[in-house]
């Protein structure tokens, strides 16, 4: 990497004319094993070198990738050829100060000091213990190990070197009666591998008992029930359904966004408040820079109920006249940044857990997430564990639901806020760009009139 | 120890208008390659951009952690080499797009060329390259009436374009006519008439969740033991083939090497195949029907479809009177095959006529029940979406959410 950056830091210059432009160069080590019916089904190890370079010179920019050396000059060259078509006016960005230095991101146990066999292993064996479980019937999943460091530099003469370890980790099991088919999903993002391996071991212990009660369970009947759901669906309510709205290039490349999610709009109630906060980079959505060198800033997207700020990128603030606050971001080298979160959670509030539930007189507790998606104000999401709680307690499972609905009547409907705090590191995807570590989290909440997709 | 060597040259120019203006222009080239090693039984894969040499070190590095597998080898193929475009011949294309989008600020096109050059062979003697190039267009109509994504279409060749500006400009002029309407007129016996587009989606998900070999052998696809058994109603036919030019997704062999062929998910309701990659045909006692798709993400070898074309029925769309047509639809199945479709956008016809529109609402019901008893209507009229061809599709007695 010593040498990328002397070859970089010589050929951004030839870029000094143009309005901005800037460098990213990716040095990944992969490994990735996967798992299908009973057995490992791949192990793959992979070692690349990616960069792309970004050049502005009007409107818009240009954007150019490249795998090796001999390539750098040609990825220039087509880079500053696409910045040519823009006709519109000059984007005026904002000058930030020049950065220099190497970040290493910390962990107890980064991945690359465990042997491949102990990997190996530990998969094997898990494998083994869920399909002790006779309602089994297949699983699929993928263990998937970086390590990668990222070199950045602009037209402002910005050098900044940034290395870290990651494990993604998730275990799709289906569980079968006849002809019943229900979904589990295990899973894990994070840098540290002796906490990846108890994390997983807990969660298959759950999903074991789980499994057996719920293939016996009943379906509920489609309908409107009050819910409680935990901090890791409440942070999945607060990433996919309020913060990628907060996303600056979502609203101001749409102009009914600009309708809909402005500054000042009041969209929950008093409660409720919503932070993206990419400071503390223990967290895995946390970083030292964004893709763009530019530190990250605490945002308070949603204060009392009140929509208070957005993120974003360096070319998203200059259009829209606001300040950049370290949030462009990409997955690859071989993409432009785009306007991404880092770490999104509900502030907790003063409620416990147990009071929330007791409240509920014929509803569900809800636990987990097992995916899904949102377009503009709709949300979809498939919970992981859902419960019938009648008369305040929690009587027993049900099959798999899905919640529907609105996301700004949801917000309204938000009673009740726990005062307990769980965040958690997952992979977020965006304009094709899949998988960015991120974290989200909160308390529990007691949501009113939630719409749900049973039987 | 035998191998076989994959490189993929991928080359993707990425144009986003909004209005006239230009928004985004990149061009993105990745140089993949992999090698999946069996030796004594056991296979690993490495993957990356280096040299073979270094890329065999690693493979050897790890083969004592691979797994042990077999199947059939592939059989020798050799494919002759085409000319790569540059990307300077696009410059006309572009100026087409502009001059279309005068004055039109409430919409969005993305414009995607994308090439792939793969090369494979293996050490048994397979050698084989292919060529890939299509375009694809999205239309992304905005302004205060809705946000909703349309797709116009996609295609091999730029002389779609011409055909993808005609069929909008026509959506719009009849959109903006319509008058809007706050709730379904739901009635239990209404007709809902899934667009080309939103069969598309429909069709998308059932393949992926039930005919992937790797379901069917888990058992995890309901359709695991029904291979030749009537499911859905005689009028349904899936075909997969990979041989029509005119589609996107065309390719002489799969990614392990075996020749792709022409054959049936779905004939006349019966289920007539899977889509499998060797290691699944073995287990299932028969021929690989070259369906296997490396994913690098996952580093596995994955199974999927190539172009499908749903067989159209006899009847034009034109005979029907009062029917809800969901024009752009989500469909989310569970792997017992219930369903919710999410339709940010229907039109309402009474008497074979467009009186209305109605936004963002839910219906609910079996994948199995629509395609068979509760299935009505299928049209002659199909669509091309790149790589599916796919008719309007009808039918009755679903829950409205």
């Amino acid at each position: 990497m010593e040498n990328w950056k002397d070859i970089l830091y010589k050929e951004i210059k030839r870029l000094k004319n143009t309005l901005y432009s800037d460098v990213r160069l990716d040095e990944r080590e992969e490994l990735k094993i996967s798992f299908e019916k009973e057995v490992i089904k791949s192990v793959v190890q992979e070692k690349s070198i990616i960069g792309g370079v970004r050049v502005y010179k009007s409107s818009g920019y240009g954007f150019a990738s490249f795998s090796n050396y001999g390539e750098i000059r040609d990825a220039l060259k087509n880079a500053v050829y696409l910045a040519d078509f823009y006709r519109g006016e000059k984007i005026k960005f904002k000058e930030m100060e020049k950065v220099e230095g190497d970040f290493t991101y910390p962990s107890r146990n980064p991945p690359s000091r465990f042997k491949i066999q102990d990997k190996f292993e530990f998969i094997k064996n898990c494998i083994e213990e869920i399909f002790e479980n006779k309602f089994i019937i297949g699983i699929s999943g993928t263990y998937l190990e970086t390590k990668f460091k990222r070199l950045f530099t602009n037209t402002e003469e910005s050098l900044i070197l940034q290395q870290r370890e990651e494990i993604i980790f998730y275990m799709q099991i289906f569980a079968g009666k006849k002809d019943l088919r229900e979904k589990y999903l295990v899973y894990y993002a994070g840098r540290d591998f002796k906490e990846f391996k108890n994390s997983i071991n807990v969660q298959i212990k759950k999903a074991k008992d789980y499994l057996s009660e719920l293939i016996k369970s009943p379906r509920i009947k489609t309908g409107i029930y009050d819910v409680v759901i935990d901090p890791y669906l409440a942070g999945v309510f607060a990433h996919e359904a309020v913060g990628h709205l907060s996303e600056a290039d979502i609203v101001f490349k749409n102009k009914s966004m600009e309708k809909i999610f402005y500054i000042g709009r009041k969209i929950g109630n008093k409660l409720i408040s919503i932070v993206d906060d990419g400071r503390n980079v223990k967290n895995l959505g946390g970083y030292f820079y964004d893709d763009e060198g530019v530190k990250p800033e605490k945002v308070y997207i949603l204060k009392e109920g009140e929509i208070y700020g957005r993120l974003h990128s360096r070319e998203s603030a200059a259009i829209m006249g606001e300040n950049p606050n370290g949030h462009g971001k990409c997955v690859q080298a071989s993409f432009p940044p785009i306007v991404r979160m880092s770490c999104t959670y509900i502030e907790p509030g003063r409620e416990d857990k147990e009071s929330l539930i007791s409240s509920l007189k014929n509803g569900l507790y809800i636990e987990g997430n097992m995916g899904g998606w949102t377009e503009i104000e709709t949300f979809c999401f498939y919970p992981l564990r859902v419960w019938k709680v009648e008369k305040g307690k929690i009587k027993h499972p049900l099959r798999q639901v899905i919640l529907k609905g609105n996301v700004f009547e949801t917000l309204k409907n938000i009673e009740g806020i726990s005062k307990d705090f769980i965040m958690q590191g997952i992979d977020c995807g965006k304009g094709g760009q899949a998988p960015l570590p991120v974290s989200y989290g909160g308390p529990y909440l007691l949501i009113k009139n939630m719409k749900v997709c049973g039987e | 120890m035998e191998y076989e060597i994959r490189e993929v040259l991928r080359g993707e120019n990425f144009f986003k208008f909004r209005g006239k203006e230009l928004e985004e222009a990149r061009r993105i080239l990745k140089k993949e390659k992999f090698i999946r090693g069996v030796k004594g039984g056991k296979e690993v894969f490495v993957y990356g951009n280096g040299s073979n040499r270094e890329l065999f070190k690693r493979l050897r590095k790890i083969i004592n952690y691979g797994r042990e597998v077999k199947y059939i080898s592939p059989e020798p193929l050799k494919i002759e080499e085409e000319k790569r475009e540059r990307l300077s011949e696009l410059k006309s294309l572009f100026s087409r797009i502009q001059e279309v989008l005068e004055d039109r600020k409430e919409i969005e096109v993305y414009f995607y060329e994308i090439l792939k050059d793969v090369k494979m062979k293996s050490k048994n003697g397979f050698e084989g390259r292919y060529i890939q190039k299509y375009y694809k267009f999205y239309i992304l109509l905005k302004g205060e009436k809705n946000g909703d994504l349309i797709q116009i279409g996609s295609g091999r060749n730029s002389k779609k374009f011409s055909e993808f500006e005609k069929s909008y400009r026509k959506f719009v002029r009849e959109y903006r006519k319509l008058p809007g309407r706050k709730g379904l007129p739901y009635k239990k016996n209404i007709l809902f008439i899934l667009s080309p587009l939103s069969a598309f989606s429909l069709f998308d998900s059932l393949i992926y969740r039930f005919f992937k070999g790797s379901d069917v052998v888990q058992k995890v696809s309901f359709l695991f033991d029904k291979l030749n058994e009537k499911i859905f109603n005689e009028k349904i036919c899936i075909l997969n083939d990979p041989s029509d030019e005119k589609l996107t997704n065309s390719r002489p062999f799969d990614d392990e090497g075996t020749l792709t062929r022409k054959f049936y998910l779905v004939k006349d309701g019966i289920i007539g195949g899977f889509l499998l990659n060797r290691e699944n045909a073995n287990i299932l006692g028969i021929k690989p029907n070259g369906c296997a798709y490396f994913l690098p993400k996952m580093g596995m070898m994955w199974e999927n479809y190539h172009n499908i074309k749903i067989k159209g029925g006899k009847d034009s769309i034109k005979i029907l009177e009062d029917y809800i047509l969901l024009r752009d639809s989500y469909f989310d199945i569970s792997p017992s095959g219930e369903f919710v479709i999410t339709c940010p956008l229907a039109y309402i016809f009474k008497r074979g006529k467009k009186m209305g529109y109605v936004k963002s609402f839910q219906i609910s019901g079996n994948v199995f029940h629509i395609l068979s008893k509760n299935l009505e209507f299928i049209s002659r009229e199909k669509e091309n979406f790149g790589n599916f061809v796919v008719p309007f599709i009808g039918f009755k007695d679903v829950k409205f959410i």
